[in-house]
């Protein structure tokens, strides 16, 4: 697939690293030379320096051959526009959109982005991304990192073990005897900064941290046998009143949920901008590192903060400063990858990368087709992917046991008519299921082999 | 069913070179758009969507690109030669030089599955295919395609 990507700052660079990872004909975009050449030096890229608007620019950059543009560059209206002129200049089927301002999100405006007036096929909004990573995170504290597949049938869950867990020093498959009817399997683990698929003799030790794909009825038991307590977030405090954090708060308050939250904004106008739009949440104005603001937040005895100000040093010290005050949930928001492995050593429970979010769902509609959904782990180390299984494909029909999966990639659960199953070998999968396979990021060429279709298939 | 129910004449072209698959479906939707009730760009969507799903190269420079097209109401062909063979993902990573597309009614039963077959066994003729590959003329490309089976059977 021949694609342009508009745009060489974060996003647009992980995405490039991705996708020409795999095979595709990539061509990055940028108006800043530099950014344009760091791509084209270090990935298997083409790259063309001008404004991603403009004709000439895209005609250069190969868009008449090209099937997808992604827009991606900082400014909204640039996005808009490389849209609108691969569209009816260069007819590129298929058109991806960053679009930050809240202004163009609203859902009673939605029908802009229909084909016949702006045509955008899919509108990523890393603000709303990170809000509903953080909703997320906040309704499973235990984990590190969770999302749902099969329409919610099955949760993806990151645990961190310490010495507290029950289930160390066993070997897996002992797990499976002993817990039988738990619907629940473990996908991966880091360990000591690697990243593998585990195999049925290999055992857990404390400070790994491991990714689990259990149906969301047994979530609940899945953290009892790892050792994690659930507690009720009753009392939130949430550092920083910007996008983010604006949109988790009425995001609580839309949900009816139990959730008392509070803001802290630096920036008093800002504060009042916040405290308008809510109702119920109080919006405190200060600075969220200060102890006196905290203490008045009520931090010691809050649930959980939420550090989401623009300032990545800002939001892992006032996450510190917040445990170290007795709050037993801290949640902060990297946007600098290179940060997160300090993070476990300072205690934040968990972190939210706007890039890896803003990624995932980029790659998740660029993998259509076969493909429904998809979820990067870490920095692109892995992929959870979700995935129909067609006739004709190497899946369809066969037992889990007679597939030649690579070793990096495990079935996570298998959904038949939108029913959880955890697989067995002696599963059948037929076509028409949903297959969630978790996937080293080298094995993910093998795993779209595994699910394309045959010539036969009309 | 044969092969001239499927191929009119005016459906085979020669090109000398095409960049992308995105252009090469392009062509063959212009070609559907002339002769069948349907825009280029629905032709060029369905072929584009199909393909995503897998791709229709079958190896040795022939690919067999086919799609369910909304408001189709016959099963037709079209048959493009490339002078310069482009690349085509195909199962044994060859570039491709023979194409030949198949449109089909939404609604096709198993009529579109033997028409696939008919010309995937066409196309499977070492013979035919070299003819195809030693002529230019469009004409001659629609004749060797036709009367391809006949002689076998004869």
């Amino acid at each position: 697939m021949k694609v342009i990507i508009c745009g060489a700052g974060q996003v647009g660079w992980q995405i490039a690293r991705q996708l020409s990872g795999e095979n595709n004909d990539v061509t990055v975009v940028d108006l800043d030379p530099d950014l344009v050449r760091r791509a084209s030096d270090t990935l298997d890229v083409a790259g063309i320096q001008g404004h991603a608007s403009h004709p000439d620019v895209l005609d250069r950059a190969g868009a008449r051959d090209a099937d997808m543009v992604i827009a991606a560059t900082h400014s909204d209206e640039v996005n808009m526009v490389t849209c609108q002129v691969a569209h009816s200049v260069f007819a590129v089927p298929r058109k991806i959109a960053r679009l930050r301002a809240q202004a163009y999100l609203a859902p009673a405006y939605s029908d802009l982005y229909r084909r016949d007036h702006l045509p955008i096929d899919v509108v990523i909004s890393p603000e709303r991304e990170v809000a509903e990573a953080a909703l997320r995170r906040l309704a499973t504290p235990a984990a590190f990192d969770t999302v749902g597949f099969l329409n919610g049938a099955a949760q993806l869950l990151g645990l961190a073990l310490d010495e507290t867990c029950p289930v160390l020093n066993t070997p897996l498959r002992q797990l499976t005897d002993l817990f039988s009817t738990l619907r629940a399997v473990v996908v991966g683990i880091w360990r000591d900064e690697r990243l593998f698929v585990p195999e049925p003799g290999d055992q857990l030790y404390a400070g790994d941290r491991i990714y689990v794909i259990a149906a969301t009825g047994d979530v609940p038991r899945t953290f009892e046998i790892f050792g994690k307590t659930v507690r009720r977030q009753d009392r939130l405090v949430i550092i920083g009143g910007g996008n983010v954090g604006l949109t988790v708060a009425r995001e609580l308050e839309l949900r009816q949920s139990r959730t008392r939250a509070k803001i802290i904004e630096r920036d008093p106008v800002r504060a009042e901008y916040a405290a308008d739009r809510l109702e119920r949440t109080i919006v405190l104005n200060g600075d969220g590192l200060s102890a006196e603001i905290l203490a008045e937040a009520g931090v010691e005895r809050t649930d959980a903060v939420l550090a989401v100000t623009d300032d990545d040093k800002v939001n892992i010290l006032a996450a510190v400063r917040a445990k170290a005050a007795g709050c037993p949930l801290a949640i902060a928001l990297v946007n600098d990858p290179s940060l997160v492995p300090l993070l476990a050593s300072l205690d934040i429970d968990a972190y939210i990368n706007p890039r890896q979010t803003t990624v995932s769902s980029i790659l998740r509609h660029v993998r259509h087709g076969r493909v429904q959904g998809v979820y990067t782990i870490g920095d692109s180390e892995a992929e959870v992917i979700e995935a129909r299984v067609l006739p004709t494909s190497p899946l369809a029909g066969q037992l889990i046991k007679d597939v030649a999966f690579p070793e990096g990639v495990l079935v996570g659960c298998i959904g038949k008519a939108g029913v959880f199953h955890k697989p067995l070998g002696t599963t059948r999968i037929e076509d028409g299921d949903v297959v969630v396979l978790f996937a080293l990021a080298g094995d993910i060429p093998e795993v779209e082999r595994l699910l394309q279709v045959t010539v036969d298939f009309f | 069913m044969e092969l001239s129910q499927l191929l009119r004449p005016q459906a085979v072209k020669v090109l000398g070179s095409v960049t992308s698959k995105k252009r090469l479906f392009q062509e063959l939707g212009e070609i559907a758009g002339q002769s069948l009730a349907v825009t280029p760009e629905a032709v060029v969507d369905a072929l584009q969507d199909r393909e995503s799903l897998g791709p229709t190269g079958v190896g040795h420079g022939v690919a067999l690109p086919h799609a369910r097209i909304p408001g189709i109401a016959v099963m037709s062909g079209a048959f493009i030669r490339l002078e310069r063979p482009m690349d085509f993902e195909s199962v044994d990573r060859q570039p491709v030089d023979l194409i030949f597309a198949l449109f089909a009614p939404e609604e096709a039963g198993v009529q579109h599955l033997k028409a696939l077959a008919l010309v995937s066994r066409t196309m499977r003729d070492p013979a035919i295919c070299a003819k195809l590959r030693a002529n230019a003329d469009p004409v001659t490309l629609h004749a060797v395609l036709t009367e391809g089976p006949r002689t076998r059977a004869a």
